[in-house]
């Protein structure tokens, strides 16, 4: 069996710097809510008018491209996983458009030069990268491809600024918008994976009788989409559980054990620091084993959608170098209701240097 | 290991305009056709583009996997294995895209079953006049086969420079309406035409390539237009009794037309005169998908 390996990885992080005290103060109905202190969000990157989720994700490919061994026409795939599909036809207009045909991928693998590309969107909520991830690993696997490219842009924040003109109480199903920012990832694919440098599984679970806990959708007051979440629900002690459960269940069939995993570093979804704590005490006292330190970077990017893992180790990279091989296991929580995990040991991955 | 078609499942009522409905009355009816349990299934894709309210979170496959009680909560109702749910978008041509991903799932060693489904509706669950995409749903479930008959060959080409033709899009700038009940489809005059050329071409390479006897080779292609699947057959050099046109029966399928058209196929009079059919889709600007499948 071929190893597969994160070859390289590029982001596009916004220029354009949001507080959450700015972002609340805009609240119609201000809330008595220290959202900091909920979420440990202190801030997110918007994009601005002339970015959209096309250009956040062309300028990550680009981004990860200059740190592969691949030129653009040597990708064999590209899968793009965008929730929000923007893309300006008139870059000059002020009018953004919301793509469903042709898909996001098919403007990027042109944009970018990767003529050669099969391309086909993703739309898998938060679970968005790591699903293309999951289908590309299968399609190298397979030996159909050697390579290829999964990305993402967001322009995301959208439903934030919709949640600050429909807010009307603290229990609002708006309210999880608030935590939204913008980012664009990417990352490269292929078979010439070494032990020092793989994925070393991804399974992914959707356990559909919570599939209409979180809801994105056109808003009926304010022209544009939003997001209505159940997070009694969703974040209820029975769902969280789910990953660990299915993370066991994984272990039983491969005869591993959490413990002797021995990973590094764990990355959940960006939600909020309070989340990642009581997922990782949950999966503590399920696994009986302590858990490897949180790698986050919601304080500065908050919640970025479908590029949460990816970006958050695209930050940790900026300011870490590694200087053996590090095992992370990446957990997501997305809309679904979708749970799983990546398991990969890397140690060859460059990243551009941190612009502030 | 390759794809086969285990069933086929259609949904044409005209009085649901759901896409979430179409879509789960399909899967049901195809799952009903096979002889498997809804549990078996592993993977379950969404190819359809026009969705209810212009949803984009969770995927409509979520949605539809909860309709047909797929994995409900695996801590709950155990499973042998628990499913997994995605869209997977690309024009009118996802349907192939997701079938060969399918493919690479059982070579690269997955066993279950994985489930197509695809539905188009106008965003506001209405007839709306204009919207040219008629609303139904299907469904195609597929299992590794190692025997000689299922998916042989995949291509997947594009014109280059030809980024727009038709653009659908949801357009709030301009949003007179509610953004839950529109949606802009920019068509140039001549994009079906010139889709055609271009797929015209690539399909004759695709047959020319893998040598395909032609004679004994059913063709479903898009319902795009009245003529769109019969010029094209035309051209590669399929038989016209052998086209399985959707146009007159069906209208514009749109991410149906393999779901359709094989359920069509499959009730038809070739059936025992065929050893082949090809898949050939088309859309996504100028995207051309094939697939060969031997029967």
């Amino acid at each position: 069996m071929r190893l597969i390996r994160f070859e390289s990885i590029g982001a596009f992080i916004p220029e354009k710097k949001v507080s959450t005290d700015e972002l609340m103060s805009q609240l119609v109905c201000p809330q008595p809510i220290d959202l900091i202190e909920i979420t440990g969000i202190r801030e997110r990157r918007m994009l601005q008018s002339k970015e959209s989720s096309f250009t956040a994700a062309r300028d990550a490919a680009l981004d990860c491209l200059k740190h592969s061994k691949y030129q653009p026409k040597d990708i064999e795939v590209i899968i793009s996983c965008s929730i929000s599909r923007t893309l300006k036809l008139n870059p000059d207009s002020e009018n953004i458009q919301f793509f469903f045909d042709p898909p996001l991928s098919h403007f990027i693998k042109n944009e970018v030069g990767m003529h050669s590309a099969i391309n086909f969107d993703v739309s898998n909520a938060c679970a968005g990268m790591m699903t293309g991830v999951h289908l590309l690993k299968h399609m190298i696997e397979a030996g159909v491809v050697k390579n290829g490219m999964v990305v993402s842009g967001e322009q995301i924040s959208d439903i934030a600024i919709t949640a600050t003109k429909e807010i009307q109480h603290p229990w609002d199903s708006q309210f999880g918008s608030l935590t939204i920012g913008d980012s664009g990832v990417a990352v490269i694919v292929d078979d010439e994976g070494i032990e020092t440098d793989k994925i070393d599984y991804l399974e992914l679970v959707t356990c559909a009788e919570y599939a209409d806990l979180c809801i994105g959708k056109p808003s009926e007051k304010t022209p544009s989409y939003a997001l209505y979440t159940n997070n009694a629900q969703m974040h209820k002690k029975e769902r969280l559980l789910m990953w660990p459960a299915f993370q066991n269940a994984f272990f039983e069939k491969t005869g591993k054990t959490f413990k002797a995993e021995k990973f590094d570093y764990i990355i959940h979804h960006q939600v909020g620091l309070k989340f990642v704590d009581m997922v990782n005490k949950l999966a503590e006292s399920f696994f009986g084993t302590s858990m490897p330190p949180a790698i986050n970077c919601l304080e500065e990017l908050g919640n970025t959608a479908s590029t949460s893992h990816f970006i958050t180790l695209y930050k940790f990279l900026q300011k870490n170098k590694p200087a053996s091989p590090i095992k992370i296991l990446m957990v997501p929580a997305a809309s679904g209701l979708i749970t799983g995990m990546l398991s990969t040991t890397i140690s060859n991955l460059k990243v551009s240097p941190c612009e502030q | 290991m390759r794809a086969v078609i285990v069933a086929a499942g259609i949904s044409i009522d005209p009085n649901i305009n759901s896409s979430i409905e179409h879509a789960v009355i399909a899967a049901k009816n195809c799952i009903a056709t096979s002889n498997i349990d809804t549990q078996d299934i592993d993977y379950l894709f969404n190819v359809g583009i026009y969705r209810d309210s212009n949803m984009v979170e969770p995927s409509m496959a979520a949605l539809i996997q909860k309709g047909i009680g797929l994995n409900l909560d695996f801590l709950k109702f155990s499973v042998k294995t628990p499913a997994f749910s995605t869209d997977i978008m690309n024009g009118a041509s996802g349907a192939i895209n997701a079938i060969h991903i399918a493919d690479a799932l059982f070579k690269s060693g997955k066993k279950g079953y994985v489930l197509i489904v695809s539905s188009d509706v106008h965003p506001s669950n209405k007839v709306i006049e204009g919207f040219s995409v008629r609303p139904n749903g299907a469904a195609i479930l597929l299992a590794p086969s190692s025997h000689s008959n299922g998916f042989h060959q995949f291509s997947f080409q594009d014109a280059r420079k030809a980024v727009v033709g038709e653009n659908s899009y949801l357009n709030f700038n301009n949003q007179q309406l509610s953004g839950r009940t529109s949606i802009t489809i920019e068509t140039k005059p001549d994009y079906y035409q010139i889709l055609l050329e271009s797929t015209k071409s690539i399909a004759k390479q695709f047959c020319e390539k893998y040598k395909l006897d032609l004679n004994h080779t059913a063709l479903i292609a898009p319902s795009f237009t009245q003529d769109f699947a019969t010029q094209l057959g035309e051209t590669i050099g399929v038989p016209s009794d052998f086209v399985i046109n959707l146009w007159s029966k069906y209208g514009n399928t749109h991410t149906s037309v393999f779901g359709i058209g094989y359920y069509e196929f499959l009730n038809s009079n070739i059936l025992e005169q065929c050893t082949n059919l090809l898949f050939v889709g088309a859309g996504a600007s100028l995207n051309t998908g094939c697939a060969l499948y031997k029967l």
